[in-house]
């Protein structure tokens, strides 16, 4: 697999046939690096949530995940990130639904450089657009959702109170009664 | 001459005819009745007592609202729980709290609160759901027409309201899922026009004498230095405000954003979690929340929508505060 077929066929210049080859081709390889491209996802979502911190402490793969995004050419302000480059962005994906993945990915990555503001001279357009869009691959391969836990119950009444009060009803409630049924007095 | 005034006739009952069929009530479509629903709530006297069911629990409240040649003023009571009364005066609103001897102001603008559930232009929900009529029901003994919104995309729920057939004020509100059915609605149990209303049935019932006067939602309409990137389509903020987030004088923002009929916050605050922890989420009744830390900032989106809408909102949060 090279990002040139991945980029035709993101570009719809693939006919059935290639496509269809391209597909197989993917899936095939899947079974042989699945998990390192696993870990290398995860690893650049961690990478670029923690900045420069991760370089300090991260493992090779982590080295190698910060090398890749490296090498990519910050996008100028305003400009659009073609398909390609949004491909080349990310290391090789392999599996039967990584295609559609990626498809998705390239389109939200293009999507969403679109949508960042810009403000004076000093908008983070290239670090945050990056980082933004790993976000958005990340979630639209699936890949991020496979961490996600569950909220600590007291800080969403919390934010049920907070979002209540401006939106629906006007009070907060919840963290009352909740203070109240656990055996907690109500603030005087 | 006499051919003239046949046609005169015949034209002004073209007219007439015309008229009644766009009267709501009267066969006119869906639109109609959201454009009167969306007048009603703010041009109308109007009292009552309704209920809000969520998660297998209702609170009930009672409301009065008067618009007096302009001016809109009105009063909600908490009649469970602990007590709580709304005091509303145009664009101010005061919330007395007597168990802990504070009121709360605020603005209007922005809010979201039932009956006037519907933000912005009616016109506008036409593109994020199949809007249309449904039957005649009945709510706190009055005939209403039911008006069903079905999303037009997975990233918000569907609605079925109900609007009077006198005054067209929205009586019923179900926020509803295909799959898991109604998730919470407010519904009148009591309702009346009130063409007068004597002024003391708008005071509080406490003076707030001597009790903290909380003026710390009055600060919004401020930049918060954060925006969505990609919110779900329609979604625009109508809301950026700062509150505090603690006793210790910290801060946090809460940007609302809204498609003219469903509200999502998004909080930024300092992060409390670990540096590199998995985002959070979590589901009770119509409401999703999300969080996740980015930077040194927890970034939390909660409202009635599904899981996938706040998600992909803290997913596309994004700082855009000036480098020094």
């Amino acid at each position: 697999m090279n990002h040139e077929q991945l980029s035709a066929l993101l570009d719809g210049e693939l006919d059935e046939l290639a496509t269809a080859r391209l597909l197989k081709t993917l899936e095939a390889e899947a079974a042989e690096d699945w998990s390192a491209d696993w870990e290398t996802y995860s690893l650049i979502g961690d990478a670029l949530r923690e900045g420069d911190r991760m370089v300090t402490t991260g493992s090779a793969g982590a080295q190698r995940a910060l090398a890749q995004i490296a090498q990519e050419p910050a996008p100028e302000r305003g400009s659009r990130l073609s398909v390609s480059a949004g491909l080349a962005a990310m290391p090789a994906l392999t599996g039967r639904w990584i295609p559609w993945a990626i498809a998705a990915s390239a389109a939200l990555v293009v999507f969403q450089l679109n949508q960042i503001p810009l403000v004076g001279d000093a908008v983070t357009a290239s670090a945050g657009s990056m980082r933004q869009a790993a976000h958005a691959m990340l979630a639209s391969t699936g890949l991020g959702e496979a961490e996600v836990q569950l909220a600590d119950p007291a800080e969403m009444d919390r934010f049920i109170d907070l979002h209540r009060e401006i939106a629906t009803t006007g009070f907060q409630r919840t963290s009352l009664e909740a203070v109240s049924s656990s055996g907690g007095a109500r603030g005087q | 001459m006499k051919r003239l005034q046949w046609l005169l006739m015949l034209a002004g009952l073209l007219v007439a005819g015309s008229a009644c069929a766009d009267a709501p009530g009267r066969g006119s479509d869906a639109l109609d009745w959201l454009l009167r629903m969306s007048r009603s709530s703010q041009a109308m006297n109007y009292g009552g007592v309704f209920t809000f069911t969520h998660d297998g629990r209702s609170e009930t409240s009672r409301i009065l609202h008067v618009n007096d040649g302009g001016s809109e003023r009105g009063k909600v009571e908490a009649l469970d729980g602990p007590p709580r009364e709304l005091i509303r005066e145009n664009s101010q609103i005061a919330v007395y709290q007597p168990d802990n001897r504070v009121v709360k102001l605020d603005r209007v603008e922005g809010r979201h609160f039932f009956p006037s559930l519907l933000t912005g232009s009616p016109t506008q929900l036409r593109d994020w759901y199949n809007v249309s009529l449904a039957g005649i029901d009945r709510v706190a003994g009055r005939e209403c027409q039911l008006i069903r919104l079905e999303p037009r995309d997975a990233l918000r729920f569907g609605y079925r309201l109900c609007a009077d057939n006198e005054t067209g004020l929205m009586l019923r509100a179900a926020v509803e899922d295909g799959a898991r059915g109604v998730l919470q609605q407010f519904v009148f149990t009591e309702f009346e026009m009130v063409p007068a209303p004597a002024p003391e049935r708008l005071r509080p019932s406490w003076s707030g004498d001597g009790w903290l006067w909380d003026r710390s939602g009055l600060v919004q309409d401020v930049d918060g230095g954060w925006q969505i990137g990609s919110p779900p389509a329609g979604f625009r903020k109508v809301l950026d405000l700062r509150r505090p987030v603690d006793a210790r004088g910290g801060m946090m923002i809460q940007q609302v954003y809204s498609d003219g009929i469903a509200a999502v916050s998004v909080f930024i605050e300092p992060a409390r979690s670990p540096a590199g922890g998995a985002p959070s989420e979590s589901r009770r009744g119509a409401l999703s929340l999300y969080s996740w830390r980015i930077g040194e900032q927890q970034v939390t989106a909660i409202g009635e929508v599904p899981p996938a809408a706040v998600a992909q909102m803290v997913r596309s949060a994004v700082s855009v505060k000036n480098k020094p």
